[in-house]
């Protein structure tokens, strides 16, 4: 493991979370103080800005965004909160590490659905471009977001069914805390 | 009614059922339901049968808190009475029924014990009820645990101070069952500790949703200027501003003020770092060791000036018996050296030697030196 290779990866984009079994090597590669002292210095110096923090690692643009840049940031930060807010109604609980169950969650929302019509609001929402699609089509695409933004990770090799929730969850949780002050309605 | 047709039965009225097993009162019921006892009347109040109850629980696994946690207080105060009738009476039946209760009050403990570690392993990894359900439960059995444990400090208290000094027997046992109890109690402050967490825990977890539900439905209705606010500000400091991209792009390109730097090209170079090539071997060339040899030289001169000293009569075998061929090794590099001084003599000093007709030594023509 060098510093080209974890650079290649987090150019991509991506948020790399350390209980992640996909990206265990970088995370931990990453966790060495000289080692990310070393890269925050290289990354800076090309213009970016490495964090880590909490068990996750990503790099940010030094300077301002274009236009069209900061209208995909924003909408991609609105996505990923609409899928957590999705998968914390259907498991409450659920929190880094937690696993998740594809088919399990498709029952526990056709469950709610009936109730609450906002979960299926969020949904459509979400998977909107998509055209009008089947229960199944909409969770295939609200998975494939979640693994887009490095939320959850498939358990098995094979296995379509089970995922662990990553990391990186706690970073757009951070950002929901700040953003929301104290709900009156707290208990 | 069969059995199928009971479970058909509870199949049909699934919700109703279900509604009342969760606690609601449902306002309309099958009469049917009444006649197979799943639902009986208790005045003007419709209650689920408590049978139907237990068994549910039972299947789903669900923890009755009573059974676990049970009453001691009873049991404890029979203890006490024993005492008093056996301190009456002297009669040993009541020394047995003492042993006998100390006995069943350890055997509750200890299977109490077990039994709250499980349940708590269980509401801490509950996935299937509401955060509030989970909440209240956890709350439920957390009070009874504190209850547990101030009744843990009497039960110890009643078996030191009551039951002790009665008989031996039952002094070994006390003993023994205090320092057992002592544990459970311990244990008992271990899972109240770990409950506590889990509530606290859990309240923060519900809080959270609520934000996270409140700020969806701003997303929603197209109100999160907050959060855009907070995006916006700062966000080269805070934020993943990279979006996602594909593989096999050009990753980035830097600014002129970068390439600029004088220490571009070492942070270049540590960014990507090349795999050096394999380095090829020299063939490695199998060389004969040199070996030095001392060259044997002929002093011609010397050689001339002992013939000219000597005026041999028969040159070659002068030559052949001097000194400065005797340095040479073999007989035939001896006799080769020899000729090649002879000859030479006999060809530069032609007036010299006179050459005689006959053959002399070695079958070479005589020659004398004059």
């Amino acid at each position: 493991m060098d510093i080209a290779s974890v650079f290649e990866v987090l150019s991509q984009g991506k948020i790399i979370s350390s209980n992640s079994k996909k990206y265990s090597d970088y995370t931990r590669h990453l966790m060495d103080e000289e080692i990310f002292d070393e890269f925050y210095a290289a990354a800076s110096t090309l213009g970016y800005i490495l964090h880590g923090e909490g068990g996750y690692f990503y790099l940010s643009k030094k300077g301002q965004m274009s236009k069209d840049e900061m209208e995909a940031y924003i909408s991609k930060h609105k996505d990923a909160i609409l899928a957590i807010s999705i998968l914390r109604q259907l498991r409450p609980q659920l929190d880094r590490g937690s696993i998740i169950v594809y088919t399990d969650l498709i029952h526990e929302y056709k469950m709610q659905e009936r109730e609450d019509s906002s979960i299926q609001n969020r949904l459509n929402i979400l998977v909107s471009g998509k055209g009008n699609v089947d229960l199944k089509s909409a969770f295939d695409a609200l998975f494939e977001r979640l693994k887009k933004f490095d939320l959850i990770e498939s358990v098995g090799d094979n296995d379509q069914d089970r995922y662990k929730v990553l990391d990186a969850i706690d970073y757009y949780i951070k950002i929901i805390e700040v953003s929301e002050p104290n709900s009156k309605e707290s208990k | 009614m069969t059995h199928v047709d009971l479970i058909s039965l509870i199949n049909r009225h699934k919700k109703v059922i279900d509604r009342a097993y969760k606690g609601e009162i449902p306002s309309q019921i099958d009469t049917v339901l009444f006649e197979a006892e799943i639902f009986n009347k208790i005045g003007d109040r419709v209650v689920l049968n408590e049978a139907y109850i237990q068994f549910v629980n039972t299947m789903l696994k669900r923890v009755e808190y009573g059974v676990i946690f049970g009453k001691y207080a009873e049991e404890l105060q029979q203890l006490v009475t024993y005492k008093k009738r056996f301190l009456e009476t002297k009669d040993k039946t009541y020394l047995n029924r003492i042993r006998k209760g100390v006995e069943d009050v350890f055997l509750k403990f200890k299977r109490r014990d077990s039994d709250i570690s499980i349940l708590i392993s269980r509401i801490v990894h509950e996935n299937s009820l509401s955060l509030e359900v989970i909440l209240d439960d956890a709350e439920h059995i957390l009070s009874q645990m504190q209850e547990l444990s101030s009744a843990s400090i009497q039960t110890y208290d009643i078996f030191s101070k009551e039951i002790a000094g009665l008989s031996k027997e039952i002094d070994n046992l006390v003993i023994d069952v205090k320092i057992d109890i002592q544990r459970y109690s311990d244990n008992l402050h271990k899972y109240i500790h770990r409950l506590n967490g889990f509530i606290l825990r859990t309240k923060q977890r519900k809080e959270q949703n609520n934000k996270i539900a409140a700020l969806a439905q701003k997303i929603i209705i197209d109100d999160a200027t907050e959060l855009e606010a907070l995006l916006r500000s700062d966000h080269e400091a805070l934020h993943h501003t990279f979006g996602n991209r594909k593989r096999h792009k050009v990753k980035t390109v830097p600014a002129q003020r970068d390439i600029e730097q004088d220490r571009f090209a070492v942070i270049v170079r540590q960014l990507f770092t090349l795999e050096p090539h394999k380095t090829i071997k020299a063939p490695q060339a199998i060389y004969k060791k040199q070996r030095t040899e001392d060259k044997v030289v002929l002093n011609y001169q010397k050689l001339l000036d002992d013939i000219r000293k000597d005026i041999p009569k028969d040159l070659f075998e002068f030559i052949l018996s001097h000194d400065e061929i005797g340095k040479f090794d073999t007989v035939q590099i001896k006799r080769s050296e020899a000729f090649k001084a002879f000859l030479m003599t006999v060809s530069e000093h032609r007036e010299h030697t006179k050459i005689e007709l006959g053959f002399g030594s070695h079958h070479i023509r005589s020659v004398a030196w004059i």
